[in-house]
Order: C-alpha cells, then structure tokens, then sequence
C-alpha cells in the first residue's frame, strides 16, 4: 500500500505531460490554420451556369424541401419571342398562358406583352422565384435558344451546408464555393453584356448586380 | 404548496400527447411520399389528360376539364406545403412534451436503487474483456466484408476490370499534360482498342463499327464517295486494319510475302516489307485458289503489327517497318490455305494454328510475347483444321479467348491459356468466326448449326449453355452479325437469313436474296448493315423483324473478298487489286 | 458552350422556329418604351452569426463544466442542455458544428487554397481545450446532437461490456475514414450521414429522417447511441479527456462504495471497483497484456494487408472515377442506358481516355490511402485490444474518464452528495449498516 501514492503522483505526472503535450498540438495545429487562412474570406455555394445541364437534381436533391436553387432571367440575353421555349410546352396548342400550354410544373413563369413591332409580338418573361422549384425544364427549353433563363443557388435560402447535397448528385460538378461577398454567377456571354450595360450611367441595377457577380 | 400531479395522471398524459404525435407523424411519412406531393403538372392525372387533349384537340370540355384541374392541383400543392411545414411544428411540440413527461414520471416514480441486487460476480470484467476483444476483431473484419462485399456486388464493375492503364511511369503531370504521358504506353488501353480497327473484324471481332458518321453511298464508277484508292502489290483476300494514321495490309503470291502500311488520309504506301521464309522450308504451299496465300488478316497492338502467312510464317513488324521477329510454323497441313486470322491479347499476339485431321496432334493454340516472339503459353486442340478467327474478350474476368473448329468450341483464359469451357456444336470445314455479344458467344457452320451459347461455366457446357439452336441459312464463309434484336447470317446459299438473336427459332425469322454471293462477312454500324458483295456490288440495308429495307447500293469496279475497315467517317475496302477509302469529304 | 447549342438543335425545333431565322442569339430587341430589367439576386441570408456562434461556444462550454464539476446540477445542466439544443440545434440548423468541423480542419490542412472561416477554427479547437482540461463537458450540454439523444434516454438498459467496447472501435474507424474523404476533398461523409440534421431543421429527405428517428428511437433504450458507437469527434474527445485535469465526479468528496450509483448511467461509464485477483489470473493477466502489446506491429501491418484490398471502393466516393466507370461500362455495352454525367461529358467534346487517365490517377492515390486508412484501423483495434488486456486497480466507484459525457445523471445516486445537498442529514439513511 506503501507505493500507492508514488504510483499516483507517477500517473499524474505522465497525464500532465501529455495534456501539455496535446495542449502544445492543438495550439499549433490552431495557429497553423489561422495563420493559413490568411486573407480568407468566407464561401458559399454556387452552380456555373455554364456547366449547368438543367438536369433537375437541384429540385430533387437539396435537402430543402424547397430547393434553393432557382431560376434567374436575364433579361438582357432574352429575345423577347413570342414563342419562348421556356415556356412553352413543346406540343403548345395555342400560344397563351392556359395550363395546357405551359411547361413550367409550377407556373412560375409569368408572360408579359409588351409590344407588337413589324407584325412581331414581343413577350417579358419573369420568373416568380417563390413558386420557382428549381427543375431547371425552363433553362432546358431555353437553351435550344438563347439560353437566357438560368440556374442559381439563392442565397437567401440557402443553408450554406458543409456539403452541399446538390453538389454531390451534380452530374457535371458544376458546384462549387465562391466568395460570400460575390456569391452570384453568370454565363459567359450574360457577363459579357452586362459588363457592356453598366458603363451606361443610368443602369444602377446592372451595377448592383454585377458587385454581386463572380468575376473568374 | 407546490403543485405534484399523480404518477398516473403523468402517465397518461404523456401516453395522450405520445399517441398524437406517432398521428402527426405518420401522417408527414405519408405526406413525404404521397404521390400528389410531384409538381402539380408532373401529376399522372395532369399528363393523360394533357395527352388526351393533344389527340383530341378541339375538345373544349376537356380543355376546360384540363384547366379546372390545374388550378386545382395546384392549389393543393401550395396548401401541401404550409401542411407539412405545420405538420414538422406540430410533431417536434407533441415529441417535446411527450419526453418531458415521461422524463416527469421517472422522476415521480424515482426510487434509489437497492445495492443488494447489484452483485458483480467474480471475474466478470476479465471475461468481458476477452469477449470484447474478439468482439472488436470480429467487427473490423466483418466491416470490412461488408464493404467488399457491397463493392463487388453492384452493378458497375470497377474499372480496374475493364481497362488497364499502361503500367509505365507517368510522371505527375497533371490532366491538362496528357499527351506524353501516353507516349510509352505498352499495353493497349481498351479504350484506344475500341478507337481503332485492330484486327479482323474490329475491336472484338464482331464486325460491329461504334463510329459516327460513316458514309452510305459510294461508287468507285463515278467517284463520288472515294477519297482515294492505292493500288496494292500482292493479292490476298485479308482484310486491312487500322491503327490511328496507318493502314496494314498484306499480299501474298506462291513465292512472295508482303506487308504494306498505307497513310489513312492520303492512302500513300508509307512501306512495304516482304517477309522471308525460313531456310528449309519450302517456298511453296498448296492452297485453294479462292483462299489464296494471305487470306488472314494481320493485327495490331498500337506498338506493332503482327502478319501470318499461307506457309506459316509469322512476322511482327514495328510501325516504322522494322522486322522485330518472325516464326515459321510451316509448313501448314491444311487443305485450303491457312486463313485464321492474328489477334491480340495486351502485349501479346494470338495465334490459331488448327491443322491436320483432328488425331494427329497438329492443331494449337498460342499466346506469343508481342515484343520478342517468345511463347507464353501454348494449348494443343484435339481438333482438325479450321479457318475461324479467335475473339478476345478482356473485359470478363478471366479475359478469354474463344476458338470455334469440329466440333468444340472452346474459352481458354488469356492469361494462362488453361481451358474455362467448351462446347460442341460445329462440325465440317469451320470457317465463319465466333462473335461475342452481351455474355453470348454466336457461331455458325454449314452442315452444321448456328448456335447461341452463354459465355461461363467450367468443363464441356454443351448441355447447360446453349441457348439455343437452329440449322436453316447456315454459312460457309461469312461470320454472324448481331444488331440489336437479330442475329444475322450469310448462307453458303446467298442471300441473308436472320434470327432473333434470345430466343431463335426452328427456322430464320425470314431469308431474302441478293442476287450476288457474298464473302465478306457483314459489318454493322448504328442499325444499319453493310454488305459487300464479291464483285464488289454493295449495299447498306436496315434489318428489321420481317426482312430488310435497302438503304443504299453502291458499286466498286472490282472484286472484293474482304471485310471492310471502319475509322470516325470512314470505310477501308480491299478490292482485288486496290485498297479504297471511302469517307464524307 | 450553350451559345453555339442552337444551330444544332434548329432542325428540330420546327414548330418553334416560325418566323425566326437566327441562327446565333436572337437580339434583344429595342422597345419604345420599356427599359429592359436587369435581373435582381437575393441578397446572402446576414453571415454575422459568426461571433455570435463563437460567444455563445465560450459561454456554452464554460457553464456546462461549472454546473458539471462545480455546482453540480443536474437540473441546471438539463435547462442548458435545452438552451443548447435550441440555439445550435434548432435556431442554429445544426450547421455550426464541431463534429463536421473536423473534416474541414483536415481538408484546410491537406490544402492550402481551401479556404477554413474562423468560426470553424474555433468551434473545432475550443471543444478539445476544455475536454483536455475538464472532461466531455462539450457533449454534457453544448452539443446539440447529444442534446437531442440526452433528451430521449429515458428508459435505459445495459450494454453488456464486451459490446459495448467492440462497438466503440467504430467512431474510430470512422474518423480514419471521414480525414482520408475530406482532406483530398473527395466527400464530407460526416455531414452526409448526420442523422439529426433533418430534424433540426424540420425538414428533409425521408431517408435522413427515418435515420435520424431510429437512432432516437434506439436512443431511448441506449443512451446515447450515435455519440458512444459513431461519432467520430467523440472518438478525438474520448482520448483527450482520459487527460484531463480535473473531472466530473459521481461524488463531491470520498466515495463510501455503497454501490447506489452502479446502475445510474445510460452510457455505461460507471467503473466498478476491481476484484483483487489469484495470482495465477494476474499473471496470466500480464502474458495477455505483454502479447497484446507485441502484437501491435502485426495488427497495423495486417491493416496495411486488409486497406489494399480497399482502394477500389474507397476511390469510388469520387465521382470521377465513377464518371470513367460509366463511360468504360457504356463503351463495352455493361451499362445499358448512359448516365447524365455521361451525356454531359461526351457533348462537352471530351474524350474517354482523359477520364480514364484522372480516374486511374485517383485510384492509385486511393490505394495509398486506402493501406493508410487500413493501417490506422489496425492501430486502432490493437490499442483496443491492449487497452482491454490493461488491468487498472480501482477502489472506488469511478466515472471512466473517456466514456463519461458528465451528465450529472449520478449525482443524485450518490448518498454523499445528497448530504452535501442537505436532502439527507447522514449517509446511513441511504446505505444500511451490513453493506459489505
């Protein structure tokens, strides 16, 4: 019995040595990654419209029941047509916006007239993003198009997961993060145009837009 | 005082808001799946209403019937989602409750323990932890079973079964570099092997071309589809094979042996080699007329070019046209000419040297070092000469080598050449070649059936794996084609005859004439088949389940006994005197 | 790339096309007057939770070891255990979280460009801080998947020992796996198969949810399930905390070993005093402890043996390799219908074998990890089975310091506390004389 505090003193000190010694790694391993981080600034993620193929797992995979990705139009891409294959359904029996005709599975597509010019009739074509589901059968019609209607993760839904389970099922891994602060993409062309309408001073919007945009 | 409800009371309540709960629940399970939760125009109601209406246009009631609905479903749908919303609430409330109630009643009911009926007995922690121990190592190891087991068993194989990726170092140079990486590839990947053209018959033997834009139309008359045409030396009847920019080809007279390799874009001779006999043997073998003395088809491996001659000599050329090494196995005891054809297994190439009467130990079948010549490995076949051409499958696990003569037809493993299974089916002079399509080998042989076998098994399978068999349209010469219902054949009579390629029957599905015979055996690409006739009349026809539909004819001004090559865009024929290529300009 | 998309597809669109011969991007046209919208993106959900997240960890953690090892409330660990469920849990969505934080720490260490927010630093770190020095607190109270199983353990029964260990080689597996996944950023899998997330967020897929409700389901019976037989940064909090300094107690002073609280705990961490052994048993106890200590270079090498058969399933979490699978399986005619993936790829005009040459690259980097991952499991299990060889005096009735999440459930079992309480004036009012 006579050795039994020894033992115990003997046990505590290699406890204390090794709760230094984990202390001592843990700190390094902390100022290591602080150190790395850097100029670091939070990410979020986003879907690149330009590998995006619209192939509806972002309606079915996100573990919102409502998906956060929706679909943007941009409306500087869109011709205006009358007859939009975003919209309509391919076998269309007339071009109006009765449920036969219609593509979208939640209407969230609203047509607009806006003028009749040389005998064409131009339509708007906004998207009502909260009964937008994401399905991506708009972007899929248009695409045979101009391609203006396009997918994105909206961030005022989003949860930021740490994996995204979109990303995962994605087939063209079009997921990736981007920085929160420009948490937006668009297509190559859209950029194109955009960067073309903001020179012009009385386009605020275009300008607040592009402070949203990735810039690769 | 402070308030203390009965245990009872406790009880129950917490049994009410239980039960509630389990309700609330269920009733989200349901909601989760029910089929109205689809998109409101994705409902199946939606859609045959939808395609009512499209059959029936015009129809107003039923359009207003469609709208009426609509506007139904989707105002569900809407109200679907604040459900489950309330419903997700409601069941985290009544679980709350029903845990803190339960939690209550233990309190209530809390009674310390009695010590006396805790007894530990003695020993228990050390025999616990033995258990423990096997415990833990039985875990790991099923664990890792389980992952196994999960891995092989679905339904994509692991690629490491489907293609082998050249062993060679490859430096780490990133995807966008990955052209000289590729640069010392020693073993051909599947992939390249199914890019090209590599042996008799394409990339498995089966005479099927998965290119695009092959042409349908051509003439050798007017010109019109011809890229060029190269006159070719020596005749033979085997047909070309391509690898990337090179065309092989041989030629063979009773005294000389040639190799030539011609430039796929502008059909200029890039070299031809003659190949010697060796001394001893003698210069001349017998042959039929039509068999010729180079009647088999060289192949290639992407590093080299291997050619088998009428006499037995085998040759193995680099792409540059320098001799690498030659064998002579002759000379050949074989009634008409040798006319098997090479094929290749990764760096090696396979020979099918079947001679002589079936008793007198000729015949063999041998796997050759690509790169030296050396055997590998080397299996005697009790059976007499035949003319077939080898298929190899890599893609089975064992790859194999099928063989087809009188009477066996018979898998051995292309690694070792041990025998998987045989089977017996054929008999007379075999000439048509194996196919293997989708796990089923295919042959056929005049005087004797045609025959759909399941590749596997061990041992003689003939009477477990043959699917089934027929013996009306059966082939001299020509090898089957299968598209994607029929098996197709060439009977020595002329014509085409087909099968339905799972089930067969006692007789064809139908026969149709061409009114000139056939020795080219048929070629497939998309669904359509192309035919050469031997003077050198074509046609490209689409099968289907009562006959075929001509899609084309197209002409070639000369004799042609040999199968067609196929690239992107391209077809390679061997006429009697001259190599075309036909191709969209 | 989707530009050039409509001269292709022109020809088949027929009914679409009257009236319009474009063969680019139809213009936008020029209205008289209406301007033409620029399109608007919701603005990011507010990110300035960060230091609200990081107050609430210190505050969170700092209470949770005082009412574990200094007041010793049960109660007041309850009210926080909610307080924590609801703020991480339910208001937080279970995203701020220190057990997914790990693979974020291992992918951030494996690589540098990515890119690893503070609040993740913290919430990874500060957890392990305080288990070195005070024990799990951080699962007492803090964590909200505890929580949630804590809430459930109502009715529990006994693991028996010997499974009760086994099982507990699995967080450790499963952390092997989570580093090798996450730090070649191939899959977050802790995130993927986190059974509570669902449910904090009241919403997810069936799935999930039926994953997360069995494990509760089980949860009642078993205490604590997910945290004792799968949670990977328990298995780091386990190790840590058989360090620490100082440590919830069952009783505030000297045990009496009445043996009231052998029953008390849902996890099983109570330890029992050891029965002094024959001399024979404690010998053969030592052989035991000498082999299991010799065989430890065995057990890892039989690992390395055991991952190499492992790296073709383990380079199958990347969709890569499964995108060459899928192009090899069409091209031979194994698969019968392509893939969207597969679609993809061949219209963007690439070619197979640059899929087969990344794929291939992967695999073999797959096998080294896969002899790494096999290694440390065989690590792991012969530390277990030295561990479970070791024999530890023990004369009192002890918390197992690597199992005890401090939950306070004992305290009240203890008759020496309930004096300190004042609920009993004498220990003899629990515990009768002719206890042994």
């Amino acid at each position: 019995m006579n050795d039994q505090p020894v033992k115990n003193d003997r046990r505590e000190f290699i406890q204390d040595g090794l709760r230094v010694a984990g202390l001592v790694t843990l700190g390094a391993a902390g100022g290591f990654l602080v150190g790395r981080q850097g100029e670091a600034e939070e990410t979020v993620w986003q879907l690149d419209p330009n590998k995006c193929i619209a192939c509806k797992n972002c309606a079915t995979h996100c573990v919102l029941d409502e998906s956060a990705v929706k679909c943007v139009q941009f409306f500087d891409m869109c011709g205006y047509c009358d007859i939009c294959t975003g919209y309509f359904d391919p076998n269309y029996r007339e071009l109006n916006t009765a449920a036969e005709n219609q593509m979208c599975p939640t209407g969230a597509i609203r047509r607009t007239f806006i003028e009749e010019k040389a005998g064409q009739k131009f339509f708007e074509y906004t998207i009502d993003a909260d009964a937008c589901v994401g399905c991506g059968k708009c972007v899929k019609g248009c695409a045979l198009m101009n391609g203006s209607f396009y997918l994105q993760v909206s961030h005022d839904r989003c949860l930021n997961c740490n994996e995204c389970a979109i990303a995962v099922s994605c087939p063209t891994q079009a997921f990736d993060r981007l920085p929160a602060n420009r948490p937006y993409r668009l297509k190559s062309p859209a950029l194109a145009l955009l960067k073309r309408k903001v020179k012009h001073p009385s386009h605020q919007d275009a300008r607040d837009l592009l402070s949203q945009v990735y810039d690769p | 005082m402070r308030f203390t409800p009965s245990y009872r009371s406790i009880v129950w309540t917490a049994i009410v808001t239980g039960v509630f709960s389990v309700m609330v629940g269920s009733c989200l399970v349901f909601a989760l799946d029910a089929p109205w939760r689809k998109l409101p125009l994705e409902e199946l109601r939606f859609l045959t209403l939808k395609a009512e209406l499209e059959s029936d246009a015009g129809n107003e009631r039923l359009q207003q019937e469609l709208r009426d609905l609509d506007v139904d479903i989707r105002s569900r749908y809407f109200r679907q989602q604040q459900f489950i919303k309330r419903g997700a609430y409601l069941l985290t409330g009544g679980v709350i409750a029903t845990l803190m109630l339960v939690r209550w009643s233990n309190n209530v009911k809390w009674q310390a323990p009695d010590p006396k009926r805790l007894v530990t007995p003695q020993g228990w922690e050390t025999r616990q932890n033995q258990l423990g121990k096997i415990a833990a190592v039985i875990l790991v190891l099923a664990l890792t079973a389980v992952v196994l087991v999960y891995h092989f068993s679905s339904r994509q194989p692991a690629l490491s079964r489907m293609i082998e990726i050249p062993a060679t170092e490859q430096p780490d140079t990133g995807v966008d570099n990955l052209q000289p990486a590729l640069a010392p590839v020693l073993v051909p990947t599947q992939a390249e092997i199914f890019a090209n053209w590599p042996r008799f018959r394409g990339p498995l033997g089966s005479g099927f071309a998965a290119f695009d834009d092959i042409p349908q139309t051509w003439s050798s008359t007017t010109g019109e589809g011809i890229l060029w045409k190269s006159p070719v030396d020596l005749p033979g009847v085997s047909s070309p094979v391509v690898w990337q920019k090179r065309i092989f080809l041989t030629g063979a007279s009773a005294l000389k042996r040639e190799v030539y390799c011609f430039d796929t874009d502008s059909g200029d001779l890039i070299w031809t080699r003659s190949v010697a006999v060796r001394d001893g043997t003698p210069a001349e073998t017998d042959v039929e007329e039509t068999t010729g003395f180079a009647a088999p088809t060289p192949a290639t491996d992407g590093q080299r070019v291997y050619a088998i001659f009428a006499s037995g000599d085998l040759v193995a050329f680099d792409f540059d046209g320098n001799e690498l090494w030659s064998r002579a196995f002759g000379p050949l005891d074989n009634p008409y000419g040798h006319a098997s054809s090479l094929a290749t297994y990764r760096d090696r190439v396979i020979v099918q040297l079947d001679q002589g009467n079936g008793d007198d130990h000729k015949s063999r079948l041998l796997a050759l070092q690509g790169a030296t010549g050396k055997p590998v490995w080397e299996v005697q076949r009790e059976v007499p000469a035949s003319w077939a051409t080898p298929v190899v499958i890599e893609f089975e696990d064992p790859p194999r080598i099928i063989t087809a003569a009188n009477p066996w037809v018979i898998a051995n493993a292309a690694d070792d050449g041990r025998e998987l299974w045989r089977a017996e089916c054929l008999s007379g002079d075999v000439g048509p070649s194996p196919i293997y399509v989708d796990g089923v080998v295919y042959l056929a042989n005049d005087g004797a059936c045609v025959a759909a076998i399941k590749d596997g098994g061990r041992g003689d399978v003939t009477k477990s794996h043959v699917l089934w068999k027929a013996e009306y349209g059966l082939p001299d010469i020509c090898s089957p084609l299968v598209t994607e219902e029929l098996l197709l054949l060439v009977p020595s009579s002329g014509g085409l005859a087909s099968y339905d390629r799972q089930t067969g029957s006692e007789e064809p599905l139908w026969e149709q004439d061409l009114d000139v015979m056939l020795m080219a055996s048929p070629s497939l690409v998309g669904n359509h088949v192309y035919l050469i006739g031997e003077n050198g009349r074509s046609w490209v026809v689409k099968p289907h389940e009562t006959g075929f539909d001509q899609v084309s004819e197209n002409d070639l001004a000369e004799p042609c006994l040999s199968c067609p090559a196929f690239q992107p865009g391209r077809i390679y024929i061997r006429g009697k005197q001259h190599l075309y290529c036909i191709g969209n300009r | 790339m989707r530009t050039c998309a409509p001269v292709l597809t022109l020809v088949l669109l027929g009914p679409f096309l009257a009236g319009s011969a474009c063969a680019q991007l139809i213009g936008t046209p020029d209205f008289s007057d209406h301007t033409i919208p620029t399109s608007q993106v919701a603005d990011p959900a507010s990110n300035g939770w960060a230091l609200v997240d990081i107050s609430a960890l210190v505050i969170a953690l700092g209470l949770a070891t005082y009412l574990a090892l200094v007041s010793r409330s049960r109660k007041h660990l309850f009210l926080l255990t909610l307080a924590c469920l609801a703020y991480f849990g339910f208001f937080r969505e279970g995203c701020v979280c220190p057990i997914g934080a790990t693979q974020n720490v291992a992918l951030a260490m494996a690589d540098a460009s990515y890119v690893l927010p503070i609040t993740v630093i913290v919430f990874f770190l500060l957890p392990l801080v305080f288990t070195l020095f005070f024990g799990r607190t951080f699962c007492a109270a803090v964590c909200p998947l505890g929580a949630v199983q804590e809430l459930v353990a109502v009715r529990h029964v006994r693991v028996p020992r010997w499974l009760d260990q086994s099982l507990g080689l699995v967080p450790y597996i499963y952390l092997g796996a989570a580093v090798i996944l996450a730090a070649t950023g191939t899959a977050f899998i802790i995130c993927r198969y986190d059974p509570f997330v669902a449910m904090f967020r009241l919403n997810g897929t069936a799935p999930m949810l039926i994953f997360g409700g069995s494990l509760l389901l089980v949860g009642v019976f078993v205490g604590r399930p997910y945290c004792r037989y799968l949670c990977p940064y328990g298995a780091v909090l386990r190790v840590l905390s058989r360090f620490s300094k100082w440590h919830a107690r069952i009783t505030p002073s000297e045990c009496i070993n009445c043996r009231l609280c052998e029953d008390a705990c849902p996890y099983g961490a109570i330890e029992t005093p050891t029965v002094p052994l024959s001399r024979d048993e404690s010998r053969r106890e030592r052989r035991h402890f000498v082999w299991a200590l010799a065989l430890v270079p065995v057990w890892v090498i039989g690992g390395v043996g055991l991952g190499s058969q492992l790296g073709e399933p383990l380079a199958r979490w990347n969709p890569d390799v499964l995108l060459a699978e899928q192009l090899t399986a069409e091209q031979f005619g194994l698969a019968v219908e392509t893939t969207d993936a597969t679609e993809a790829f061949r219209s963007a005009g690439r070619e197979p074998r640059e899929a087969y040459l990344v794929a291939d690259k992967l695999q073999r980097r797959s096998r080294t990890l896969a002899c790494w991952l096999g290694a440390w499991v065989g690590l792991v299990v012969a530390i277990k089975l030295v561990q479970l060889s070791l024999r530890r005096q023990r004369d009192d009735h002890v918390a197992n310091r690597s199992g005890c999440v401090a939950c306070g459930r004992c305290f009240r079992y203890c008759p020496v506390e309930l004096v300190r309480l004042g609920v009993i004036s004498d220990v003899s009012e629990r515990v009768t004389e002719e206890q042994p």
